[in-house]
């Protein structure tokens, strides 16, 4: 496996993307079976109440104004951690590049639309687009999992039905044609159900199914994760020889350049010295002409001996 | 014949003796002067001829003497332009060729007898130096970058190799 300073080598030389995909893959494989679920989407769409429902506590800051700045996480069960993203499309686009990030290195990706907003907006729609983009296009089906959260907001059935269908409709698009598993929940009906311990409210929040549903991927994840995680690595190794083999040719196009650039200054040296020793030989054939008429007048070895010496 | 007729014949016969004689005389006289004459004439011509191969040999003298000084002021101006020449030769290899080469030995030979091969290759061994000198500072960073892609393209395929399939 590649080292960390290979990886950071990557980064400079393959890209961005290929950094953080074989930053994920490192940590993947070195972070033994237990898979990781992380979320994402718009802040104050709901991601840390839904993981803090997952969790039946609240353990995910929440608030209206951006709050999660690092990926926070926590253990939902021995072998799921989850994984809290900062949300996208905030003043700071750094958030941007830690969330995208995060979920390269992540199994399971929750990707959290708050209803009560309707279709998803561009960002959202780009920001889905280029998760799977920047996934192995076979392992986007088993690894990502699109939420849509407060809708106990819709009222009206065939609103939401209709709401539904035009939603599935942009993550399939987005998602270049591949079926994305749709979820829909209410952490706050979840939260009202627990604190007012009305199971029927709980049960409708679809957060215990939600969870079920969760570890079941999470479960089903893990038993492919080790041939997906092979598939992605050789993927990811293709995708690397190639970044690197146009990084060798425009760098090999970069020196041969540089190198008739700088053979091209010297072109006027060479010229220079064809100049002089033009005018060299033209002189000093101008002498021999005249000292071999010397000679054919009268021979006298001691002038032509002073005239080769001087 | 009677007396008269004796003295008439014999003083013809005297008469014709004494003309004989002179005639002879005579004629003896005008040959040894046509022959003084001859030789006279002879010896003026062959005194002639000796003054016209004087003069002959005279002219061609000063014929040659007067080639021989236009030789040598024809040599002289002539030694003293290719000197000039020389010199002038001379003082360019030391003002303009000499700044060309790195050769000390090429630089201290004279302008006559230096190589002109061996003082090009050493111009172009100089500017190849300084073209190798430019690329290896231009281009260091770009082949230790080109150096670090193949080594990780060497990573990347040993990976491959241990995880196919």
């Amino acid at each position: 496996m590649l080292s960390k300073k290979d990886v950071d080598a990557l980064g400079m030389l393959a890209g961005p993307e290929v950094y953080q995909k074989w930053q994920g893959l490192i940590e993947k494989l070195s972070s033994g079976s237990k898979i990781t679920v992380a979320n994402t989407g718009l802040y104050n769409s709901g991601k840390s109440s839904l993981f803090n429902a997952l969790l039946g506590r609240e353990h995910f800051k929440v608030g209206a104004i951006p709050t999660t700045k690092t990926g926070d996480r926590e253990i939902l069960t021995d072998s799921i951690e989850l994984l809290d993203t900062p949300g996208i499309d905030t003043p700071d686009s750094s958030d941007d590049a830690a969330a995208f990030d995060a979920l390269m290195r992540s199994d399971i990706i929750l990707m959290i639309h708050n209803v009560k907003t309707g279709m998803l907006n561009r960002a959202e729609y780009e920001w889905l687009k280029r998760i799977a983009e920047g996934m192995n296009r076979e392992t986007i089906a088993d690894r990502m999992i699109f939420v849509s959260t407060w809708t106990d907001e819709i009222q009206d059935k065939s609103d939401l039905e209709k709401l539904r269908s035009e939603i599935q409709r942009q993550v399939r698009e987005a998602a270049n044609g591949i079926e994305i598993r749709y979820a829909e929940v209410s952490a706050k009906r979840f939260k009202t159900g627990i604190e007012n311990d009305k199971k029927a409210l709980v049960d409708a929040s679809g957060i215990p199914e939600f969870r079920n549903f969760v570890i079941d991927a999470a479960k089903k994840f893990s038993e492919k994760a080790e041939s997906l995680r092979r598939q992605e690595l050789l993927n990811l190794c293709r995708i690397t020889r190639d970044r690197l083999n146009d990084k060798r040719r425009s760098v090999s196009d970069e020196i041969d350049g540089r190198k008739r650039r700088i053979r091209s200054r010297y072109d006027g040296a060479f010229e220079t010295w064809r100049g002089i020793l033009s005018r060299f030989t033209s002189m000093r054939g101008n002498v021999q002409s005249k000292l071999n008429e010397c000679k054919s007048i009268s021979y006298d070895s001691y002038f032509e001996n002073r005239i080769y010496d001087m | 014949m009677g007396l008269f007729g004796d003295l008439f014949w014999s003083g013809l016969e005297k008469i014709g003796d004494a003309k004989l004689k002179y005639d002879e005389r005579k004629i003896q006289r005008e040959y040894e002067e046509a022959c003084r004459r001859a030789e006279e004439r002879h010896r003026q011509h062959e005194e002639k001829l000796e003054r016209d191969r004087q003069r002959a040999e005279e002219r061609r003298e000063r014929e040659r003497e007067r080639a021989e000084r236009e030789k040598a002021m024809r040599l002289s101006t002539l030694k003293s332009d290719t000197e000039s020449a020389a010199r002038e030769l001379s003082n360019y290899k030391s003002s303009t060729v000499n700044p060309q080469l790195s050769s000390q030995t090429l630089k201290a030979q004279n302008a006559m007898r230096v190589s002109e091969a061996e003082m090009t290759n050493d111009v172009n061994s100089r500017i190849n130096r300084q073209i190798e000198h430019d690329e290896v500072c231009d281009t260091s960073a770009l082949k230790n970058e080109l150096a670090l892609v193949d080594d990780l393209l060497r990573k990347i395929s040993q990976i491959e190799q241990g995880n196919a399939a």
